[in-house]
């Protein structure tokens, strides 16, 4: 395989994922804000509510300023992680919509991975142009430090292609199974509590925080929050990158193997 | 003789299972489900000479498509000998990917929200295709297909004879060795239908491109095939000629004709019953299947019984010849 022809090709594709944000004009305004007024709405008013009952204590070591600071990073690393591209491989399955890609000299894999990264390039464009808006006319106080935003990328397009990697697996399961909608949105409801998007981590017990901190989960948000708040330290950092890697390594042969499996079992349904 | 397409003793079977209706059915088969296996494709043979344009022709569920399918690499064979351009399709290697293209009439490669003009940008780093080269064929099909104001246009915004066209050049961009060409003027009025079928045929004859068609309008078939593979029920039930086709029922020739008023008289019609005639509803029209060496009697004597208004005669449509020879092998 030659190098350049991919990269290319990946350009083209991210350039078209591109075009394809900016054909709707409602909705791309729409996807580029209403994450921030539900944040707003939802977040904001319900730990509002939870710090005022609690005589504005802190809870479980956090005030409710860094509580929405927390949560503006949680924000802020979900828009870049997890996307969503690949919830609609089990649909294209189904229907026989992936047809085209197999006639092409380029992996579905591939494929759909350059799309990911232009929606995550996007959103990181989206959610930077917003929080610059919201710190410039302080609307939000949120400390950035350069220096670690910049180091915490590569591990952020870690965790983001785990992600990918995990939908990919999930959208796989369509070669056998006709309905694969519930077993994703359980994944992603067990994902939400895991991974520290509803709360912090440190909420659970101690013995589940140490069980679930060896699973992907906290990848997702949970580490990539601690390591832009600062509040891990660079051989903790050093640690979960080992960690990560080999999950990532363990779900892309996973991964490889479901599809090789799984395209031999495709119909073509609907051509 | 060089084949572009080869294939020996090929057979696919696909597995479904089988609900009882209602309730309780469906309560059943969460526990308990019939598997059923069907044979889509049995013991096909077929080889396919280099530039040639054959029709694959059958009923639906056939098994033309499924064939269509292995040809491309999209699905599997279960078991058989398969070679086109000397590349087995199943291993999916993307050299034999460059060399061939499928256009589906049902399903569009094009990026639905943007223009066409991006997605053939993108074909253009999918297949590698050189700068001047790609520029030159953009320029030639766009010509040939007359597309140049629509090319920029949104494809969702489009007719559904304009994207067939687009969908037309997005297959031959890289100009493939063989085109399948699955139902591809499905759904169009008839002048689109005649015009993707001329482009067809010119370019064609300029590419001496393979081609291998599935489509339910026998005109197609009439127009742009030389050779018809007929298919029943995943068998190959007849392999030649367009011309041998028409002649599978026998010399025959089909004749209507129209009558000033309606013919209701039973010995008048009992003249007619042993041609095998399809009237209509007001029996003021007729289509006979006539021997060719009764042909003269017949009409004599059907010009001097009835109060004949108008005569047409056409050899048997394509379809006719299909469905009565389907028919016929059956019983």
């Amino acid at each position: 395989m030659k190098f350049y022809p991919r990269l290319s090709q990946a350009n083209e594709i991210i350039k078209m994922t591109w075009h394809e944000f900016f054909a709707y004009r409602v909705d791309f305004f729409l996807k580029s804000i209403i994450p921030i007024i539900v944040f707003f709405l939802v977040k904001y008013f319900l730990w509002l509510n939870i710090y005022t009952g609690n005589g504005n204590e802190l809870i479980k070591g956090m005030s409710f300023q860094e509580m929405m600071q927390y949560h503006l990073w949680v924000l802020a690393t979900s828009l870049v992680i997890l996307g969503t591209n690949s919830f609609n491989m089990a649909q294209d399955i189904r229907f026989g919509k992936i047809t085209p890609f197999l006639l092409y000299p380029m992996p579905y894999a591939f494929h759909q991975m350059a799309v990911f990264i232009g929606q995550t390039i996007f959103h990181f464009f989206v959610i930077f142009i917003s929080f610059s808006f919201l710190i410039g006319f302080n609307l939000i106080d949120l400390p950035v430090d350069t220096i670690t935003l910049i180091l915490s990328i590569p591990y952020l397009l870690l965790c983001a292609t785990m992600w990918f990697i995990i939908q990919f697996i999930f959208g796989a399961a369509a070669f056998w199974m006709e309905e694969t909608w519930v077993l994703r949105i359980m994944f992603i409801i067990v994902a939400e509590f895991l991974s520290g998007k509803i709360f912090p981590l440190t909420f659970f017990p101690q013995f589940f925080q140490n069980l679930i901190y060896h699973l992907p989960f906290p990848h997702f948000s949970y580490f990539p929050v601690m390591v832009l708040m600062q509040k891990i330290s660079f051989t903790d950092l050093s640690n979960y990158l080992v960690s990560l890697s080999w999950q990532l390594i363990v779900l892309i042969l996973i991964a490889s193997k479901i599809w090789r499996k799984g395209i031999n079992n495709y119909t073509a349904a609907g051509m | 003789m060089e084949y572009s397409i080869e294939i020996k003793n090929l057979y696919k079977n696909f597995k479904s299972y089988q609900k009882s209706p209602g309730f309780k059915g469906s309560l059943k088969s969460l526990f308990k489900r019939q598997n059923l296996i069907k044979s889509a494709v049995k013991n096909f043979n077929l080889s396919v000479e280099t530039g040639e344009i054959i029709g694959l022709l059958g009923p639906n569920g056939a098994g033309k498509t499924t064939l269509m399918k292995i040809l491309t690499g999209i699905v599997v064979p279960s078991t058989g000998e398969l070679q086109v351009l000397g590349y087995n399709p199943t291993l999916r290697e993307n050299e034999y990917k460059r060399k061939v293209a499928l256009v589906m009439g049902q399903k569009t490669q094009l990026w639905w929200d943007i223009p066409a003009l991006d997605s053939f940008h993108l074909l253009q780093k999918i297949y590698q295709i050189e700068d001047k080269q790609f520029k030159d064929t953009l320029n030639e099909l766009t010509e040939l297909l007359d597309v140049s104001h629509v090319i920029k246009v949104p494809v969702r915004k489009l007719s559904l004879g304009e994207r067939m066209k687009l969908e037309l050049m997005a297959g031959l961009l890289h100009k493939p060795r063989i085109l399948f060409l699955d139902e591809p003027t499905i759904g169009l009025d008839l002048l689109a239908q005649k015009n993707i079928r001329h482009f067809l045929l010119d370019y064609h004859k300029k590419e001496k491109t393979t081609i291998v068609l599935t489509s339910h309008y026998m005109a197609d078939v009439e127009a742009l095939c030389q050779r018809i593979v007929l298919i029943n029920n995943g068998e190959k039930a007849f392999d030649g000629p367009v011309s041998t086709f028409h002649q599978l029922l026998g010399k025959n020739k089909n004749i209507i004709f129209s009558f000033s008023s309606p013919i209701t008289n039973s010995d008048e019609l009992k003249i007619l019953n042993q041609f095998n005639p399809s009237w209509d509803e007001e029996y003021t029209q007729v289509e006979i299947s006539i021997p060719e060496e009764e042909f003269i009697n017949v009409c004599k004597n059907v010009l001097n019984n009835f109060p004949v208004s108008n005569i047409s005669s056409e050899k048997t449509p394509i379809e006719k010849v299909m469905q009565s020879f389907l028919a016929r092998n059956h019983s």
